[in-house]
């Protein structure tokens, strides 16, 4: 879940909580309305907390400043970890946490001096995916962990993972002797492994979404418009209305029923078009870009 | 499982880099800012192909380092904190900055490096940016070819690592005989399966070398869990993106510059 935080806040504040493996997949649909089931699969990923096993503790939160992805740890946060690595259950990445990691694992955003000492945005690969982790010691976590708020804590890990097969591993030298050291150290890895494993690629699923959303606003739209008329009298015109805006739902089923020969010939030309809107900041679509890409 | 297979090895790879870089939308053309996209989507494409083609090994370095940076890396920054270092080590830089002369070497090994990767990046670069020469960030006549290089990927990788061990080399407590700030373990799984390890002697007879053994043992075995979740994601967008012909074996992308084969 994405807490509450000061809208001058530079930075972006998660939580991870732990849970089974088979809790965080949720339930699966039949094999038929594979796009329906995907979506379902996302509100069932949402609500299935309530309903199975509670996670374990509060969870860890992460913040992301600048694309740097840092992990704040105190002993309770450490402990949960621990817990987790040793009962196999898995982080429940929520779905802003899952956009953001897409987005950065993907591209890298920096700003260079041009003309006139004018500072442009430019776009490009990413260089190297960095993630930190600060260790609290016995004290509670900040509220709010922007940057000022931090001074309680200490960089204790540092690991860039480039895509080219490099890994930066950095951990601070009183870390050695320290301790918690080693748990740190664990809890550290295992996180960011956890979180990488965790991205997958949505641009198809926001192209469910858009054509189930279509039918469902067509008959949400007639129903409303027309219902005042059938509540005073049966008006055949209205229901007729209302039975063919039902007729819209034949738009995803035809797209179900094509869906595995229409989905390579669509979608190589609107991802091309989403990353090419993606890496030029100043696309007038980069909004919808940004929303086809993080799904 | 699909293999990616470019034409990098002929040098023809990249894409024309020749496309204007606009400075804003009300003083170039409509046409310029669509070549303009155009070139970054293949340069992009590219790239990913290129990282995905170069994979040959997993490597995993462990530092124990007395300080970690919280500085955000920017690529310009990054570049003139490098270009900087001269290449003699009796330049009156290093004094000026009162560095020992082991740490000299060592700084003067990082622009060497800094050298290198743009060697690497000329190797497919097109003519009309062959300069032997690194560009100058204080001269505005480099200041195009400097955007051009800071806006490739793979040289930017090499100048992230770059500027991490400058950072780590100028650390106060840093010295060319100290463990510390150094690579102290290193691991290479190469793609053939073959596993090199190599560890610095310091580190052996260091009393906390069981400590540092064992967490480098799992940052190999947790870096490869983390890589390949990264992995997994390029080679799935790549494939999506791909335009996959049912009877075909072999596709093309953009300007016929990466083929896979099914």
């Amino acid at each position: 879940m994405k807490t509450s935080r000061p809208k001058s806040d530079a930075i972006d504040e998660y939580r991870v909580v732990f849970v089974p493996l088979v809790q965080r997949l949720g339930r699966r649909g039949r094999s038929s309305f594979r796009s329906l089931n995907r979506l379902l699969g996302t509100f069932q990923r949402k609500s299935i907390g309530n309903r199975g096993l509670p996670p374990l503790g509060e969870g860890v939160p992460i913040t992301i400043e600048d694309g740097e992805f840092a992990i704040h740890l105190n002993v309770s946060g450490l402990e949960q970890i621990t817990v987790a690595r040793q009962q196999r259950l898995v982080p429940q990445v929520s779905d802003p946490l899952l956009q953001q990691l897409r987005h950065y694992a993907l591209f890298e955003e920096s700003e260079i001096r041009g003309q006139n000492g004018k500072l442009r945005k430019v776009v490009t690969m990413q260089s190297g995916l960095t993630f930190q982790t600060y260790w609290y010691g016995p004290s509670s976590l900040p509220t709010h962990l922007q940057t000022g708020n931090r001074r309680s804590g200490q960089r204790a890990l540092k690991t860039i993972v480039s895509l080219d097969g490099d890994i930066l591993n950095q951990i601070r030298r009183e870390y050695v002797n320290h301790p918690y050291g080693y748990d740190i150290a664990m809890a550290h890895y295992w996180l960011v492994g956890q979180l990488l494993q965790s991205i997958r690629s949505r641009i198809s699923a926001t192209v469910n979404k858009i054509v189930w959303a279509v039918p469902a606003v067509c008959i949400g739209w007639n129903t409303v418009t027309n219902l005042g008329g059938l509540i005073n009298q049966v008006n055949p015109d209205a229901i007729s209305r209302i039975v063919l805006s039902f007729l819209s739902f034949a738009v995803p089923l035809f797209w179900e029923a094509l869906h595995d020969r229409i989905m390579p010939v669509v979608m190589p030309p609107i991802k091309r078009w989403t990353l090419a809107q993606l890496l030029n900041p100043t696309s007038p679509f980069q909004s919808l870009a940004r929303l086809m890409f993080r799904g | 499982m699909t293999s990616v297979r470019n034409a990098r090895s002929n040098g023809s790879s990249r894409p024309p880099q020749n496309a204007p870089v606009p400075t804003g939308s009300s003083q170039v053309g409509r046409s310029k800012t669509l070549d303009y996209v155009q070139d970054k989507l293949d340069r992009f494409l590219n790239s990913l192909g290129e990282v995905l083609n170069d994979i040959t090994a997993l490597e995993v370095n462990t530092m124990v380092v007395s300080e970690i940076s919280g500085h955000k890396f920017n690529p310009e920054d990054a570049y003139q904190a490098l270009y900087c270092i001269p290449l003699d080590v009796n330049d009156p830089y290093f004094d000026e900055h009162t560095l020992d002369p082991g740490i000299r070497e060592r700084f003067v090994k990082l622009r060497h490096k800094l050298q290198d990767a743009y060697n690497e990046y000329l190797a497919s670069a097109p003519e009309s940016e062959q300069f032997p020469e690194l560009p100058d960030p204080d001269s505005t006549l480099d200041e195009t070819r400097l955007h051009r290089l800071l806006e490739d990927s793979q040289f930017l990788r090499s100048l992230r690592k770059l500027r991490e061990l400058r950072h780590l080399i100028s650390g106060d407590e840093a010295a060319s005989d100290n463990i510390i700030d150094i690579i102290s373990s290193q691991t290479i799984i190469q793609i053939d399966g073959d596993i090199i390890n190599r560890f610095d002697q310091r580190l052996l007879q260091d009393p906390n070398r069981e400590f540092l053994l064992n967490v480098h043992r799992e940052a190999v075995l947790n870096g490869e869990a983390q890589w390949r979740g990264l992995l997994k994601f390029m080679v799935d967008l790549m494939q999506d993106i791909v335009i996959r012909r049912r009877n075909e074996a072999t596709v093309t992308l953009p300007h016929e510059n990466i083929s896979a084969q099914e």
